[in-house]
């Protein structure tokens, strides 16, 4: 019997590519010997509990529609367009649902650390850091969540994420679950194109609305060509002026009648100075936590 | 000194100086002379020329007439053959003629080796290339009044010798993983030397701007030859009113300063300034000179504008003046094509 899962998890596994994401999402069963976690997550007492609330998904399938809020055409759309994000972000993508029929605990912190155990305990995430997001519509709590881990945190920071849900959530309010995920996924874009909050020299802003837009360069549009006319009428208006007060008669002197000696070149004194060199590094970004399996991320929730 | 006067020995007509030729010529029969021949052919016809040479400084210059200017005061000075007809400084036609009385003659002088279509092209050229010049500044009509004047100038000899104190100072900048270190050296230098100049030029004329004077340097003291009256045909000239003893100061001071940038140069440090000179500025000599300078005095806005062309050299000085609409119409098309470009590489998506 486990052989015949095993050999079936390796044909899923090689076959993953070809299966078509199907309105209906597959989850596996956790066990004691087999807690299908990643290889870097050791589980024990205390995180176990966590773990096995926690569905085991195939983590290539990106889409996991538990609520069913999406047809399966949508489906089909949105995890194309995920695909498309993943290769041009190199950040990992997921898109959860979850209602009342599934194992969310109904607190203060309930889609965020759902959120989080998602997809720790599932193998999301690109690279060492796992880079990625997980974007949640908890039906229960009413609320959208998006937790980021790894190089998403620095793009994704607080500021960003509080814009995200400020320009979506209404969206789910108004149960259009289909245009609210596909904004959040241009806006995420967006914010990807636009390049880390540090780089504030980028040729792009964001709008409210989450809309991109490139900024128009007022300081070197106008700037340089006010220096540029400055410098060339200065060039202009200094060839109109000719006349200079003569103040030496070098080309007076009898070239052999120099006669020059140093009589003298005394120290008189000499003194050094030291400053300290700091060597310090820049740090910013967002706040972070700590979720059951070790991990840190950073994320918002909006209630809608 | 003797003063020649220039009848063509041929013909008995006016000669002319003739700066392109070097020679006196005349209008009348094609003759040419050199000033060894004219001087030959007076000496063959005169006896009082070694009289008139031992009479060194205070020469009575019969020859010579002198406008004095009513407008301005300028003293214009002429020789019988050439009229002036306006003062050169203001362009006043009022110009009374008088004979002159003493006066110091000249030691030497550079007779003019441009002529007026030199100059006038020179001006044109000038203007030419110059946008922000008002238009009507352009106009061929102003520089018709060109006119060739020799110029007096003071020229000085000196020997400088003493010396003079430095104050040095050395930075040196470096630094390991902890700190950056910079260290200043003070130094205390002397330099001694001395070294000779040789006709240090002062403007004799008050009536032109020192810096417009100054400007017209260099000469070139190849071209400087004994003074001979006979140069003075055909231009007009000027006497000194500067004294030689007011007009060295500045002079001295251009010296001093070229006295203590040299010493400077002979000092092998990063920063220096003089604190202290005690040079000696002997005056070995001075030389009162004429100076061919071609000058147009053009009038726009109320306010007058000097040219002049150095007449040895050709080299012309002059400030232009700012057309108002010039000025605007130059700095709103600079900044439109850079803007029209910025948008441009904005909407390239380049910026």
């Amino acid at each position: 019997m486990k052989k015949c899962f095993k050999i079936f998890l390796l044909i899923l596994v090689l076959f993953l590519p070809y299966i078509k994401v199907d309105a209906s999402t597959n989850t596996y069963v956790r066990t004691y010997e087999n807690w299908l976690v990643p290889n870097d997550i050791v589980v024990d007492s205390s995180n176990m509990s966590s773990v096995l609330s926690t569905p085991a998904v195939n983590a290539e399938e990106k889409i996991y529609d538990f609520a069913s809020l999406l047809t399966s055409q949508e489906e089909v759309i949105l995890y194309d367009e995920v695909i498309q994000f993943i290769e041009k972000s190199n950040l990992d993508l997921a898109i959860v649902t979850v209602s009342d029929y599934d194992k969310i605990c109904s607190y203060e912190d309930c889609s965020q650390v759902y959120a989080d155990d998602f997809y720790d305990y599932n193998s999301f995430g690109l690279g060492d850091d796992h880079s990625g997001l997980l974007f949640l519509v908890d039906m229960k709590n009413r609320e959208i969540y998006i937790s980021t881990t790894g190089k998403a945190m620095d793009m994704y920071n607080d500021i960003r994420i509080d814009k995200i849900l400020d320009a979506i959530y209404t969206e789910f309010g108004s149960d259009k679950y289909f245009e609210g995920i596909t904004k959040f996924m241009t806006i995420i874009e967006n914010y990807d194109t636009m390049g880390l909050p540090s780089n504030i020299d980028s040729k792009y802003a964001i709008s409210a609305d989450g809309e991109i837009y490139r900024k128009f360069p007022w300081l070197i549009v106008l700037g340089v060509p006010s220096v540029i006319t400055i410098i060339v009428m200065g060039i202009l208006i200094s060839k109109n002026k000719m006349v200079k007060v003569a103040t030496t008669s070098r080309e007076y002197l009898e070239k052999g009648s120099i006669n020059i000696k140093v009589v003298r070149d005394v120290l008189t004194s000499s003194h050094t100075t030291s400053t300290p060199i700091s060597h310090s590094s820049s740090s910013g970004g967002g706040s972070s936590h700590s979720g059951s399996s070790g991990r840190s991320h950073g994320g918002g929730g909006h209630h809608f | 000194m003797e003063a020649l006067d220039h009848k063509c020995p041929s013909c008995g007509a006016v000669l002319k100086f003739s700066p392109k030729k070097q020679k006196w010529v005349c209008e009348y029969c094609g003759s040419e002379f050199t000033l060894e021949e004219l001087q030959k052919y007076k000496n063959a016809s005169s006896e009082e020329v070694n009289q008139k040479n031992e009479n060194k400084k205070e020469v009575k210059v019969e020859s010579c007439d002198l406008y004095r200017c009513n407008s301005c005061g300028a003293e214009i000075l002429a020789d019988p053959n050439t009229t002036a007809t306006f003062c050169v400084y203001c362009g006043n036609t009022a110009i009374l003629k008088e004979r002159i009385q003493n006066s110091r003659v000249p030691d030497f002088i550079i007779p003019f080796q441009k002529v007026k279509e030199d100059a006038t092209s020179a001006f044109l050229d000038l203007v030419k290339h110059k946008p922000l010049v008002p238009r009507t500044f352009k106009s061929r009509k102003n520089i018709d009044k060109i006119t060739g004047v020799y110029i007096p100038f003071w020229a000085y000899d000196f020997d400088v010798d003493g010396t003079v104190h430095f104050k040095c100072v050395d930075i040196h900048t470096w630094s390991d993983y902890y700190q950056s270190y910079t260290k200043t050296d003070t130094y205390d230098v002397v330099c001694e030397g001395s070294m000779n100049f040789d006709k240090v030029l002062a403007d004799g004329s008050s009536r032109f701007p020192d810096d417009l004077m100054d400007s017209l340097e260099p000469f070139d003291y190849k071209g400087l030859t004994e003074y001979n009256h006979a140069y003075l045909s055909g231009f007009l000239s000027e006497k000194y009113d500067v004294l030689e003893e007011k007009a060295i100061e500045r002079a001295k001071n251009r010296t001093l300063n070229t006295t203590v940038s040299l010493f400077k140069e002979r000092v092998r440090h990063q920063q220096k300034s003089a604190v202290k000179n005690e040079l000696n500025l002997n005056n070995v000599k001075s030389n009162y000179i004429l100076l061919p300078v071609f000058m147009v005095n053009i009038k726009y806005r109320d306010k007058m504008y000097t040219f002049a062309m150095n007449g040895q050299t050709g080299k012309i000085i002059g400030d232009l003046p700012l057309g108002v609409k010039e000025v605007v119409l130059w700095s709103l098309g600079i900044f439109l094509v850079c803007l029209i470009i910025c948008i441009g590489l904005y909407l390239g998506g380049i910026i």
